[in-house]
């Protein structure tokens, strides 16, 4: 009862999300997002009908959907990082580097594990390969979150709840995912229990700061100094290894 | 096992980092001009080392002991440790407003140095542990009989930071008017 309830709001929800999106324009500037969400509107329609008519087909159309989310989930991360690093192009490129470093280790983690496994069973193979690539998602998502925390990257309200609502939404699939392939008991029968209403939070998170078409934080134009990056850096640097000296003085007087 | 709980400890490490980011406030343009008056000051007049030596002298400290006078010898103490209290907040202050301005600067330039960056990162990272470990370690047993201990935790910081001195070497421009950091950091 209560899992029909959760699952009707969701349904609810969704159809809000993308008619506000049509009416205020976010629809253009976020399409992969909103791509996302009907996708998944689209999953939860078509589940119950699946599940009555066809159980058999059940598990191999949601695996696949589910893999397919989480495969345009990368579009939304895409977004984010395109919306809110345009103005930092060497912030941009510095998250391109390690994007990489992140992918490199994933692919080859899999690469490792699936070797010698033979052919598992569909869902299973599905489900660990999804649980890979939300856990990259998540990589990303950390790498992403210390570079705004670190260079302080100011965005906007709607990028803002993007990031806060899809964290949210790929932490809770990480960790419902780690348990995708063990029986449900403890924990993990609770998140899977608790795993919608959470995307519900990350939909109310959505609709709150989707609300309206917000304008990009303004850009400050950088400096004379601040274009003299190379002395600014030993400056900082050579400071920074005088206060630590300082220290030393502190601790050997 | 092992899966459950790296997947777990991400989930974590994410959720943590959002909502540090979410609640992190933007700094006032106050703040950054309170930055660049920091680099100013630091780079005519980098804590004057006169200063800390007097601070730390522990000459006056035997003195009063040898007179077995305890009280005084309590109030010395605690004037000191007050002293050096103030000058840890104030550094570890300067340093952060100083590491703000950089990070406000840099993130513009389009040829942002990765590896110089995660240095520079490292450092500063370093620089806060070592400086909140004294202050624990000022506060928990008093400047004169922490040094032994601080000592230990300053030998260990300077060896992490020796190799990454020589960057610096690299990097600094033969024009700059700043002063070369002190061969015992």
């Amino acid at each position: 009862m209560s899992n029909q309830l959760v699952w009707s709001i969701c349904i609810a929800l969704e159809t809000l999300l993308l008619a506000r999106a049509m009416r205020t324009g976010l629809l253009k500037t976020f399409p992969v997002f909103y791509g996302y969400i009907a996708c998944v509107l689209a999953k939860d329609l078509l589940s119950i009908p699946i599940y009555t008519h066809s159980p058999s087909l059940y598990a191999p159309f949601y695996y696949t959907a589910e893999f397919l989310l989480a495969a345009i989930g990368y579009g939304i991360l895409a977004e984010i990082y395109n919306r809110s690093l345009k103005n930092y192009s060497g912030v941009a490129r510095f998250f391109r580097i390690l994007f990489a470093i992140a992918f490199l280790a994933v692919v080859l983690r899999v690469g490792v594990s699936s070797v010698g496994t033979g052919l598992a069973a569909f869902s299973r193979a599905v489900a660990g390969l999804e649980r890979d690539l939300r856990q990259l998602q998540a990589v990303l998502l950390s790498c992403l979150l210390v570079l705004f925390t670190y260079y302080r990257i100011r965005v906007g309200r709607n990028v803002r709840g993007l990031v806060i609502g899809y964290s949210v939404l790929v932490a809770s699939e990480v960790i419902t995912l780690s348990f995708a392939l063990h029986p449900a008991t403890g924990f993990g029968a609770f998140m899977r229990g608790a795993e919608p209403a959470i995307y519900v939070v990350s939909l109310l998170i959505w609709l709150t700061t989707l609300r309206a078409a917000q304008a990009e934080t303004p850009f400050d134009m950088p400096c004379r100094i601040e274009q003299d990056y190379e002395r600014l850096a030993a400056v900082t640097r050579t400071l920074l290894l005088r206060a630590r000296a300082q220290l030393g003085r502190v601790a050997r007087a | 096992m092992i899966q459950i709980a790296l997947s777990l400890l991400l989930a974590v490490l994410l959720l943590g980092l959002m909502l540090h980011w979410a609640l992190q406030a933007d700094i006032p343009s106050k703040d950054l001009s309170a930055a660049w008056d920091t680099l100013g000051c630091l780079r005519t007049r980098f804590f004057p080392a006169s200063l800390v030596d007097r601070i730390l002298d522990d000459s006056d400290f035997l003195f009063v002991n040898s007179q077995k006078d305890r009280q005084i010898l309590v109030l010395l103490e605690a004037e000191r440790k007050a002293i050096v209290m103030y000058w840890l907040r104030n550094t570890r202050r300067q340093v952060k407003l100083l590491m703000i301005f950089h990070v406000k600067s840099a993130r513009h330039y389009a040829k942002l140095a990765p590896r110089l960056e995660m240095r520079l990162a490292s450092d500063y990272v370093s620089f806060l542990v070592v400086c909140d470990l004294l202050r624990i370690l000022v506060r928990m047993r008093g400047p004169f009989r922490a040094r032994k201990f601080a000592r230990r935790t300053v030998a260990a910081g300077s060896r992490f930071c020796a190799a990454s001195e020589q960057i610096l070497m690299i990097t600094k421009d033969p024009h700059a008017e700043i002063q070369e950091a002190p061969r015992n950091a």
